[in-house]
């Protein structure tokens, strides 16, 4: 229940148009940090919709989405942030993000949120390997001094690319594809896709509060539903665990 | 075409004839106005209508016969259609195996070329092999490999290449007319500005996606030849600017007499010399394109463009900011147009708007798409075949004696070629080298089959 205590992301009155449609109307909810939280709902209730404005895929037509990387939001925090004209900000007490604020690549990179795709988005043609590389993509070009170090051949290019490698060794071990690092993406069965998918956006540093924590206990679910599908009586939790897979 | 719906199915012959009949029947049509008609001037001067109905029905017959026998080729029993992939392993590590001794052989060819073919067809003979078929394949190859840089491995479709070809010559074409300054520091100001031009083109254009891309692209390339062609005061328009300093080897001239490269290292005075030195400078800024690209590729930068290419959607998920990744894209793509466009004025000594039209682009592209996108090796194998063909082509005195003196070869050229290039893209729709070869491996480099590497949307 650490949502009411320390929440991680604080999603007020999120609301999503497309042209007439309202796909998500007034959503307010919060995550807490280390919980494991799920949104469920009929299809076409706007699950995916609600990621996509979190990621920053789509822009939402009102609402506030906060998120506070390391320390707690205060409501007053929040308040000062959205009063400024930044994106972000360090307080005392914590590391705060307007994500409604931020392009989609900022939000993965600065906000440290990671995302997987309903239909399964891995670069196909790229082996399993490269996936994970690309997923480190911007530790690994800070160190190879925008290419033109890496270009030259320094040393700490070198050393930031195999501690990369080391690091897809590391999950590729976690999800047992180590024998297929070499294959590309797209000849894995689905499971194996899917568990590559997880493990790329692992990859790339998430904030370590949000990811599932693998074989712990998981915590009280807490699931928030869109509003506007009140009567929703979920048969059972559908998008459990990193549950930003929509 | 209906090739992958007829790979399993039977070979029904009613429903091949229909579709024969279809096919001639669309030929009868595109040949009415072309082969069926003929306006001819006859003595008095007048227009007058001949009809050739024989002509149209044997095109429309050649079609039905040839799309039957394709369709009953497609539709031949083959029992071991399971087993295609297994099949495909021993081709692919063939593949491989010749693409690693291609490149070493063709690199040792090229670099004792101007020698075997000055010693083969004497210095008068060999300007030709040199000049027209070396130095020109050269320039092509360098070009296809700066746009398999964005095409190939960013996935952008950029139709207005050309550009910054035309930035490059000009660069040097100005810099070195008004202000005097040596090839040697035009060359990196040219692709330092075509970069810079790419850059400019890139930021506006970047957030358009396929079609849209590439019509804006082509349209920018058309504005660059425009204004070159318009604006006199500055680039002397249509009349182009003439006159261009000839390279030098490093500071000296090629020319007869005292103080130049022949009197220097006391050879007899031939104009063979500076060409031999083209051939190799083209050699060398091309290679450097490879070498560049290659150790891109391996780049965390060059991962992000193929990534780009892969899934744009899912680059950004990763926090790559995908409009930086696209316009170093086109910057470095640019920058390499623009070398190779300084060394074109460098050779010709003369440098106007007509060299840089839209087919320029065209033929650029298709070498990249016909070489197998992505893949160094296979652009450079397009070029020959593309440049080296359309050359050779030319060549076709041996025709008249078939069709009599009366027949032109030459009109000919193209449309051999672009049969050619239709044929070639049937058979391999995905390029010469249709594998990708990964950028980093942990056990074993294996190559990535085309199907599954993307085209790019945008
Ligand atoms: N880009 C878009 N443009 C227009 N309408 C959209 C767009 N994206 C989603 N919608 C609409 O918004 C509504 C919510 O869709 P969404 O995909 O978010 O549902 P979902 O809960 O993820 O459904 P599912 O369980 O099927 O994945 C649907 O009516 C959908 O058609
Ligand atoms: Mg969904």
């Amino acid at each position: 229940m650490r949502w009411r205590t320390d929440p991680l992301l604080v999603v007020e009155h999120l609301t999503m148009r497309f042209g007439g449609l309202v796909a998500v109307n007034d959503l307010s909810f919060d995550v807490g940090r280390g919980d494991i939280t799920a949104l469920i709902g009929p299809n076409g209730a706007g699950k995916t919709t609600v990621f996509n404005c979190i990621t920053g895929f789509y822009k939402p037509t009102e609402g506030r989405l906060a998120l506070a990387r390391e320390g707690r939001a205060t409501r007053e925090d929040v308040a000062a942030l959205t009063q400024s004209p930044t994106r972000n900000k360090r307080f005392a007490e914590g590391d705060l993000y307007l994500l409604e604020r931020m392009p989609d690549f900022e939000i993965s990179w600065k906000a440290r949120v990671a995302r997987t795709f309903q239909n399964i988005r891995l670069f196909q043609g790229m082996t399993v390997l490269e996936n994970l590389l690309v997923a480190q993509h911007n530790p690994l070009m800070a160190a190879s001094g925008m290419t033109v170090l890496g270009l030259l051949g320094a040393a700490t290019y070198r050393n930031a690319e195999k501690a990369a490698i080391d690091k897809a060794k590391a999950w590729l071990e976690k999800i047992d594809l180590m024998d297929r690092a070499d294959d590309p993406a797209g000849e894995l069965p689905y499971g194996a896709q899917r568990r590559l998918e997880i493990a790329r956006a692992m990859c790339t540093d998430p904030d370590p509060a949000l990811p599932r924590r693998a074989g712990g206990r998981s915590q009280p679910e807490r699931v928030a539903r869109p509003k506007q599908s009140p009567a929703l009586h979920p048969r059972r939790p559908r998008h459990v665990g990193p549950a930003d897979r929509a | 075409m209906a090739a992958s719906s007829a790979d399993r199915e039977p070979f029904d012959l009613a429903a091949a004839v229909r579709d024969a009949g279809f096919s001639a029947l669309v030929t009868a049509g595109l040949a009415f106005p072309i082969l069926a008609l003929r306006a001819e001037q006859d003595m008095s001067n007048r227009l007058v209508l001949q009809e050739r109905w024989s002509w149209m029905l044997i095109a429309a017959a050649i079609v039905f016969v040839g799309r039957l026998a394709m369709i009953a080729w497609q539709a031949r029993p083959r029992a071991e259609a399971p087993a295609a992939p297994a099949a495909d392993k021993p081709a692919t590590a063939l593949a491989t195996f010749l693409s690693k001794v291609i490149a070493p052989a063709g690199l040792a060819f090229l670099l004792i070329f101007p020698f075997v073919s000055l010693y083969a067809s004497g210095a008068a003979g060999s300007l030709k092999w040199i000049d027209n078929y070396g130095i020109q394949i050269l320039i092509y190859v360098m070009l296809g490999w700066g746009l398999n840089i964005v095409v190939g491995l960013a996935g952008l479709l950029d139709l207005g290449y050309v550009a910054f070809y035309a930035v490059g010559a000009y660069s040097y074409a100005l810099l070195s007319t008004t202000f005097g300054l040596s090839f040697w520091i035009c060359l990196p100001l040219a692709g330092i500005l075509a970069a810079f031009w790419g850059v400019i083109l890139g930021f506006p254009v970047l957030r358009l996606r396929g079609d849209y891309l590439a019509i804006v692209t082509l349209a920018f390339g058309e504005i660059i030849r425009v204004v070159l062609i318009n604006w006199t005061d500055f680039s002397n328009g249509y009349a182009g600017i003439a006159g261009i300093p000839r390279v030098t080897f490093f500071g000296v001239p090629f020319v007869d007499g005292e103080g130049g490269f022949a009197n220097l290292f006391g050879l007899e005075f031939s104009p063979i010399h500076r060409t031999i030195f083209l051939f190799y400078l083209i050699l060398a800024l091309a290679l450097l394109t490879n070498l560049v690209t290659l150790k891109l590729r391996r780049m965390p930068i060059g991962r992000a463009w193929e990534a780009l290419r892969e899934d744009e959607i899912a680059c950004r998920s990763l926090g790559i900011n995908t409009t930086n990744t696209k316009l170093t894209a086109f910057a470095i793509g640019a920058g390499f147009g623009g070398f190779a466009g300084s060394f074109f004025a460098v050779r010709q000594g003369f440098v106007s708007p007509e060299s840089f039209t839209f087919i320029e682009s065209a033929t650029i592209l298709a070498i990249v798409v016909l070489g197998g996108m992505g893949s160094q090796l296979g652009v450079a194998l397009a070029a020959v075949i593309m440049i080296g063909g359309t050359e050779l082509l030319r060549e076709l005195e041996w025709t008249k004696q078939i069709f009599g003196p009366d027949f032109d070869p030459a009109q000919y050229r193209m449309l051999i070629f672009g049969l050619a290039m239709v044929v070639m893209m049937i058979w391999k729709p995905r390029g010469i080298v249709a594998t990708r070869s990964p950028s980093v491996f942990l056990k074993e480099r294996k190559s990535v089959s085309g199907d599954l590497v993307k085209e790019g949307h945008g």
